[in-house]
């Protein structure tokens, strides 16, 4: 049965939805998303969200900061998924608010919004592990191909994941883009949710006012510096861009005499990066206030079961080898035993305690 | 300014201008020789005899395999322990099992020295070049197969070590950052132009790994095969989607957090918590999951990504994932040779 509003509320409290109403949710996403353009223009206030990367609870903390949606108006940038516990529950539920909702919340595509990112840093491994299929990981993976790939708010302030493309120059070429599709391993589409700006340190002080780009040490996109920054917002009219896709220990970073700025916001990072986030308030006349949070208190928040993780008899059979290792790296283990290593790796063999895998 | 001409005319140590080389004490245990690799984020250095201040050989990630495979394969390959293909490095070997406790004895610190370790891996043996030598004639040395030179004074002392990856790093400094649709070079390569693809028209048969299989049977098959990196693939039809590559150096993340338990994952596993390590050590910044180009991408383009991934290989692949071949620093080394033989 279709009804979005149970949906929403289902995974308020963290309820998985069915693999059917995924499936659902993702199609009728796509339907909507198709009618986007790759810019969408917004007015303000609106409240913009850099990377959550399945931080959940932390999200959560963020509507409770910054007003349920769609009393406050959302723009978030990207990287809804892989690193945290809860990717499911993090873009179900932005998507059935996004569907619910449709002006008051802008959802624009992230370098994790992507098939082969989310097969190695933690979302397939967490749809099949909650779905028992990759099923749902396909569904949202198809889906990521409609994303959007900027915002305009007031027709002043840039909005994208990463950065800027030595490939565009214009806000119209970023319209001409075909972005339904994997994201490509280079072109326009790849710098701007890739790249980066160079940091304003004394290192890279002869950097910052080069007109060229320098290629990305991340293995996509580029880095760009002030010059190039200003000279975008010149010829494309605009007054400040406001970007995701690096972790920033104080929850944001303004750059370039504010001409550019971070905003992050997901708080102790990967559960242990101790660092703040922030979620950028713009307001109706283009004010921008970043307000700090840390992560949400462990009394309010779930931790998972470990057992959810972690297979617990390989779990204390890794324990064992790793003792069976240290001794021999430590060398605590008889003379008798050492010599045994290299004839008939005795020492190795406790057959009788390890599982079938490992034989 | 054709490229040939800069290369004959700059000077090998010119490239390393600034360089502290690292060395390691022979006394050392393989712990702390390894560790210092693992710190310096060196994948070989010299190894000193302090007594006498002389090179006695390479200490290399290769090495460190060799032991962890000896020290930890449950294959029980009989008396003769043949478990390596050539007999000298198997000696060795056999040599450092059967005295370990004995040697480890003498030491004061009761530890294995490192410098048994040394040169357990052909592919580092002691090379050594004057330090103004031509870049080319480092370039010839490059393409066999060895990825690190020592150069030395008029007086033999140390100099400084001279990489593959410091001719790459400066070959992509000469020339602006590749744009596509744009050729803006001043210097002259018409290779260098051309996709890489053209540069080298056989394709190297990839050896690859599906991501079931065990880190300790990556690490055979690397070692046996005599490469350094293996691609995790996905098997679709007659197409390798490509998954992952598991290096030598990985090893460096299992020695640094102390995670030997990983070695027994599967390789697909053993990857994805790679990268969760080094993206915690890289301040939060994730980076592409392989170091890939296109089929299209142009040679200077593609030494350039090289240079500034630090990469050993670049990986090549067509439509999405689709694996087709693999360009290393001996490959880029071997055409930079055929491409100053040309022009002699």
């Amino acid at each position: 049965m279709w009804d979005l509003d149970k949906f929403i509320s289902m995974l308020y409290s963290r309820q998985l939805l069915p693999e059917s109403t995924i499936k659902e949710i993702c199609e009728k996403a796509k339907e909507l998303l198709c009618r986007e353009g790759n810019i969408q223009y917004i007015q303000a206030p609106v409240t913009v969200v850099g990377d959550v990367h399945g931080q959940f609870f932390d999200v959560l903390e963020i509507f409770k900061i910054g007003g349920y949606c769609p009393d406050t108006n959302y723009v978030f940038l990207g990287d809804y998924v892989d690193r945290g516990y809860y990717s499911v529950e993090t873009i179900a539920l932005l998507t059935c608010l996004k569907l619910r909702y449709p002006n008051r919340i802008q959802l624009i595509r992230g370098n994790h919004e992507s098939r082969s990112i989310t097969q190695t840093y933690g979302f397939y491994t967490e749809c099949f592990r909650k779905y028992g299929n990759s099923n749902v990981w396909k569904y949202f993976t198809d889906m990521f191909d409609f994303l959007g790939l900027g915002v305009i708010i007031n027709d002043s302030i840039f909005c994208v994941h990463g950065g800027l493309s030595p490939s565009v120059h214009t806000i119209d070429q970023i319209k001409m883009i075909d972005r339904f599709k994997e994201i490509p391993h280079e072109g326009p589409m790849t710098d701007l949710v890739w790249s980066d700006p160079l940091p304003n340190s004394s290192t890279f002080a002869s950097d910052l006012d080069r007109s060229d780009f320098l290629i990305s040490p991340r293995g996509a996109g580029y880095v760009f510096g002030r010059e190039i920054t200003r000279k975008f917002l010149e010829i494309n009219g605009l007054g400040h861009i406001c970007r995701a896709h690096q972790l920033c220990m104080e929850g944001y970073q303004i750059l370039y005499d504010d001409m550019l700025s971070t905003v992050w916001s997901a708080p102790n990072y990967c559960y242990r990066c101790g660092n703040k986030a922030s979620i950028l308030e713009v307001g109706p006349n283009l004010e921008r206030f970043f307000n700090v949070f840390s992560e949400c208190p462990d009394n309010e928040r779930e931790k998972p079961n470990t057992s959810e993780f972690d297979n617990r008899d390989s779990r204390r059979m890794d324990d064992l080898f790793q003792d069976v290792t240290e001794n021999i790296m430590n060398k605590e283990i008889e003379i008798n035993d050492i010599e045994d290593i290299g004839a008939n790796s005795d020492l190795l063999n406790k057959d009788k305690d390890m599982p079938e895998y490992f034989s | 300014m054709n490229i040939t001409t800069i290369l004959k005319e700059t000077k090998c140590c010119d490239l390393i201008k600034g360089q502290v080389p690292i060395t390691i004490d022979s006394t050392k245990s393989v712990e702390e020789g390894c560790k210092e690799l693992v710190e310096h984020q060196f994948t070989s250095a010299p190894i000193i005899d302090k007594s006498t201040g002389k090179i006695i050989g390479m200490l290399d990630y290769r090495d460190l395999v060799a032991f962890i495979l000896l020290v930890f394969t449950k294959e029980k390959d009989g008396q003769d322990h043949k478990i390596f293909l050539d007999y000298d490095r198997g000696h060795k070997i056999k040599y450092i099992v059967e005295n370990a406790s004995k040697l480890s004895q003498e030491d004061e610190n009761n530890k294995l020295s490192i410098h048994l370790l040394a040169d357990l891996s052909l592919k580092n043996p002691t090379n050594t070049l004057i330090y103004n030598s031509p870049v080319t004639k480092a370039i010839e040395i490059f393409s066999n197969g060895i990825h690190r030179l020592i150069l030395i004074k008029e007086d033999g002392s140390l100099y400084g070590i001279l990489s593959q990856s410091d001719i790459v790093k400066y070959l992509a400094s000469i020339f602006p950052v590749q744009i596509p649709g744009h050729t803006n070079n001043s210097i002259k390569w018409e290779l260098g132009e051309k996709p890489i693809s053209l540069a080298k028209p056989e394709f190297n048969e990839v050896i690859t790994i599906d991501r079931y299989s065990s880190v300790m049977d990556a690490l055979r098959i690397m070692y046996n095969s005599t490469i350094s990196s293996i691609a995790i693939v996905e098997n679709m039809g007659t197409k390798k989607i490509l998954r992952g590559n598991i290096s030598m150096t990985d090893i460096k993340e299992v020695i640094k957090n102390n995670k030997w338990r990983l070695l027994w994952y599967p390789v697909g596993n053993f990857f994805e918590e790679i990268r969760k390590m080094q993206e915690f050590e890289n301040n939060g910044l994730d980076k592409v999951p392989v170091y890939t180009v296109g089929a299209e991408t142009s040679v200077i383009k593609v030494i350039q990504k090289l240079a500034v991934t630090k990469g050993h290989r670049i990986w090549i692949v067509t439509e999405g994932d689709s694996l087709l071949s693999v360009y290393s620093l001996t490959d880029f080394m071997k055409l930079l040779k055929s491409e100053l033989d040309k022009n002699q």
